[in-house]
């Protein structure tokens, strides 16, 4: 039976919201090539977890890549062997190493990759995106894993909104990349229905989960959290 | 005659090549007692040109000085000539006894070793150029190996933080502040704008350089 689904899982083909459960790596599927048998999944677990323990290490590390979040553990990595550190200096990377073998924190471009494939190919969060992640959700919470969803602080937690993303970029300054829609305007349940607003880049403070430039702490508050992801 | 000449010229290359390098190109990661640099200046000889280092003086404020009126009996003006620029502040430091570490950026460029400046104005701005493929224009043969070219879908500041990136050092990013100060004591600064591709360069405040600029070291080789 084992051999059976193995074989099978083999000549399967993905698409974009599947759920990939190969050989004890799973998944929610967020890009595909053109075979349908080789793409990326993204974690269905999600981590609280700071970029760095240490803010005053934060200028000191190279992660810069841009296209391949596999680059910056391994930027991470050596700055940990070449300067006597530990991954514990650097949580996030640590979560995403503890799921084992070929997990790590997506870069920057392959967030807004993975955000424009469960948009629905673009990065315009609309009505028919607002069903999208919706679905996307539901496949992940059937699947035991951590809404894609967290609640609005200013609406008492009424309101649910996409959580962003936090990526394994560094931007200028020891900031970070990380992806959102537009600030508070993506309520995914609210009464009036999903506006249309834009999916866009931020940059925060590596221990930093919410946006900043936020005065009043109102409802333009976004959450970031972030997901690993594993090539298959 | 021309045989006679293109040997003397051979020789003048080589003996001067001899401790130095060779074949060099645009793009190339040379190193100096241990530390790199990228290639984007190179003559005809491939033996001589300028290199930036590959990694930056990063800090979170008082990246040029620790004060602002430090800068008053300094000139450094030239907007040519960082090395000049970097001379003068040398000279100035230790002929009144000062600190180099007052000049964080200037004490990083003299730990990289002899030869190493911060740039001026003019010379940033060649970097620039180079990063952003303004300076390479191509010339269409016919006939040459397409398979030979390069990824034109790859923008050419990628390209060039890609190198820098492989070999260790940091990409180039928006922010870089140079040796040339104004009458008024503020400083040049590149600033790029990411999302339209906008440029150009500003004059800062030296107190006012934080943790959103990054200096860089030149080298002639």
């Amino acid at each position: 039976m084992v051999a059976m689904t193995t074989m099978l899982s083999a000549y399967a083909q993905y698409k974009v919201g599947d759920i990939y459960n190969v050989g004890g790596l799973k998944g929610l599927v967020v890009d595909v090539d053109a075979s349908g048998k080789h793409g990326l999944i993204l974690s269905l677990e999600e981590s609280d977890k700071d970029w760095i323990e240490d803010e005053a290490l934060a200028m000191e590390t190279n992660a810069f890549h841009e296209d391949d979040g596999m680059k910056n553990m391994q930027a991470i990595e050596k700055y940990i062997n070449e300067n006597g550190k530990s991954w514990d200096s650097f949580p996030l990377f640590a979560w995403a190493r503890s799921l084992g073998e070929g997990w790590y924190i997506p870069a920057r471009e392959e967030l807004l990759t993975i955000w424009s494939n469960l948009n629905g190919g673009n990065l315009d969060f609309n009505k028919k995106a607002n069903k999208l992640w919706k679905a996307h959700n539901k496949v992940v919470e059937k699947n035991d894993g951590d809404e894609l969803f967290c609640s609005n602080a200013s609406t008492g937690g009424v309101f649910k909104m996409l959580c962003g993303m936090i990526s394994s970029t560094e931007a200028e300054g020891g900031k970070v990349y990380v992806i959102n829609t537009e600030k508070g305007k993506n309520l995914v349940n609210h009464p009036m229905g999903a506006p249309n607003v834009k999916i866009v880049e931020y940059q925060i403070g590596k221990k930093a989960h919410r946006s900043e430039g936020d005065p009043l702490g109102m409802k333009r508050v976004l959450h970031f959290d972030a997901r690993a992801v594993h090539k298959f | 005659m021309r045989v006679l000449l293109f040997i003397a010229i051979s020789i003048v290359c080589n003996l001067s090549m001899l401790a130095q390098v060779t074949d060099v190109e645009k793009g190339d990661i040379l190193t100096i007692n241990g530390v790199k640099g990228i290639v984007f200046i190179v003559d005809d000889s491939g033996c001589h040109g300028t290199m930036m280092s590959i990694k930056a003086f990063r800090g979170m404020k008082n990246l040029f000085c620790s004060k602002a009126s430090l800068l008053k009996d300094l000139s450094m003006t030239s907007t040519l000539d960082g090395k000049a620029n970097t001379e003068e502040l040398f000279s100035y430091v230790s002929s009144r006894n000062i600190n180099l570490a007052e000049f964080p950026v200037f004490n990083w460029c003299k730990s990289l070793g002899d030869g190493w400046y911060i740039p001026s104005v003019e010379q940033l701005k060649t970097f620039v150029n180079y990063w952003l493929g303004n300076d390479d224009l191509e010339v269409d043969w016919g006939d040459e190996d397409s398979s030979q070219s390069d990824d034109s879908s790859v923008p050419h500041t990628k390209r060039i933080n890609d190198i820098m990136m492989e070999a260790g050092g940091i990409p180039f990013l928006n922010g870089v502040f140079s040796s040339t100060i104004s009458k008024n004591k503020k400083v040049s600064v590149f600033e790029y704008n990411k999302i339209d591709g906008t440029w150009g360069f500003s004059d800062v405040s030296p107190n006012k350089i934080d943790k959103y600029s990054v200096g860089r070291a030149f080298y002639d080789f």
